[in-house]
């Protein structure tokens, strides 16, 4: 009875999650296309939600690397799952009141891990897949989805040098609301994934699946769903990040930007990688923006992106180890933990909303979003 | 230690060769397209060749069809 209880608080807080990982990135496959006006935010963020359910139930290879091979699931327990499962909401939450497109993807493994290796020590961690599987391709895939937006934006500037102009800009921003919803599919096809491994992990450890189990449709549609919803409810703050301060988009960039993306996060899905659909969409971003120009692109804001990407995986694994090291002291510890949880994620939403980012103003950028909130200078 | 060297490479050359086409071919759609708004894009002062209407259209289906197929075909192996 107890067990199951447990098993019912992961599976919820996996959800929550998935949440929290769905709104976190609605950025990366709206951001350009909101900030070009090939879309209306509203629209945006509802084909994005739709799609991401549709893309929750095209593939199971990456749920199958996080529910078998990253940590030895005979040496864990839902509890672990879910003390991970806290670092990563916690990480995810900050990041996304300060407007920092930091992977959701590495929150979730960095939690676990740090959990792990505090309840089961550093035998139960599988580093060896760890880097092979999440480490190496995070550091590979936004430099090469960087590399493939550069090239193809610069394609497209020169290709379309000398048509009509009409034409050109009506033509990528139809482009663009293709190519958006390929990486919102993409995006629910990697990410929402990520929660089914998860899920399909903890009912692994609870005994309910047999070791190596893919997951069962109710993950793959709960998942999807939670994704979907949170995507809806719309990131606004990194959508203005995204969009906005790297650099200025225009539709040919966007469109480039949003295929590269798409290219690079279906391949490796497909072939059970995890990586991190944030830092795919970031470096496509940076790569089409220096595809037009190279100065176009402001560094300084790569350079903050750049420090939260290293942050997250072992910021989230500290928390996620603190959060183990109390659930192991029994039932109250596990309670204090989810209890402390939601007062921080109540008490960053609170803060979040002293300085609002919504649907009607995520375009106004004057450059940062504090500048504008200072009084005014009485004349 | 296995890093999968293989499966990375295959990953980094096939999204650059679909990113890189797709953006490609939709450009050149976009030039036929123009065609239409502006026939004759080019001519003899450029000493690129004309594009009429007619001819700039057909470009832009076959290139936005290659497109459709590409994409298509893509998501059917990763469904199947």
């Amino acid at each position: 009875m107890d067990l199951s209880l447990i098993v019912i608080v992961v599976v919820v807080t996996a959800l929550a999650f998935d949440f929290t990982n769905g709104f976190h990135d609605t950025a990366n496959a709206m951001a350009t296309s909101i900030a070009t006006g090939a879309l209306k935010p509203k629209v945006a963020v509802l084909i994005a939600g739709v799609l991401n359910v549709v893309g929750a139930f095209l593939s199971v290879e990456v749920a199958k690397t996080i529910s078998s091979g990253l940590v030895d699931e005979a040496q864990i327990s839902p509890v672990v799952i879910f003390a991970g499962l806290i670092g990563a909401i916690l990480w995810n939450l900050l990041t996304w009141l300060l407007g920092l497109p930091s992977s959701s993807s590495h929150a979730l493994f960095g939690g676990l891990i740090g959990a792990t290796l505090v309840a089961a020590g550093a035998g139960a961690v599988n580093f060896g897949a760890v880097l092979s599987k999440v480490i190496l391709p995070a550091v590979i895939s936004p430099v090469l989805a960087g590399i493939i937006a550069l090239v193809a934006t610069y394609l497209a500037y020169r290709t379309t040098a000398r048509a009509d102009d009409g034409t050109v800009k009506k033509g990528f921003k139809a482009g663009q609301i293709g190519s958006a919803s390929m990486v919102a599919l993409a995006h629910g096809t990697s990410d929402a994934q990520k929660t089914m491994g998860i899920i399909t992990l903890t009912l692994i450890t609870a005994g309910v699946l047999a070791p190596n189990s893919g997951p069962p449709f109710w993950v793959i549609l709960a998942s999807g769903l939670a994704i979907g919803l949170g995507t809806y409810l719309g990131g606004w703050r990194i959508i203005r990040t995204l969009g906005k301060r790297v650099s200025e988009i225009e539709t040919p960039q966007g469109f480039a930007a949003e295929a590269s993306t798409t290219a690079v996060i279906l391949t490796s899905s497909h072939l059970g990688f995890a990586l991190s659909t944030t830092q795919v969409a970031t470096g496509s971003i940076f790569g089409a923006g220096a595809g037009r120009r190279l100065a176009a692109v402001r560094w300084s804001v790569a350079g903050q992106m750049a420090i939260a990407w290293i942050l997250t995986l072992p910021a989230a694994a500290v928390v996620g180890a603190v959060a183990a090291w109390a659930a192991s002291t029994g039932v109250v510890g596990t309670v204090i933990v989810a209890l402390v949880a939601i007062a921080v994620a109540a008490g960053i939403y609170a803060a979040s909303r002293r300085r609002p980012v919504t649907a009607d103003n995520v375009n106004d950028v004057g450059d940062d979003a504090a500048v504008r909130h200072e009084p005014a200078v009485p004349a | 230690m296995n890093i999968d060297w293989a499966s990375l490479g295959e990953v980094a050359l096939v999204s650059f060769a679909a990113g890189v086409v797709v953006v490609f071919l939709v450009s050149l759609a976009i030039v036929g397209l123009s065609a239409r708004v502006r026939p004759g894009v080019g001519g003899p002062e450029d000493g690129a060749p004309t594009l009429g209407a007619g001819a700039g259209t057909a470009i832009a289906v076959v290139c936005l069809a290659a497109v459709v197929a590409i994409v298509g075909y893509g998501l059917y192996i990763i469904a199947a």
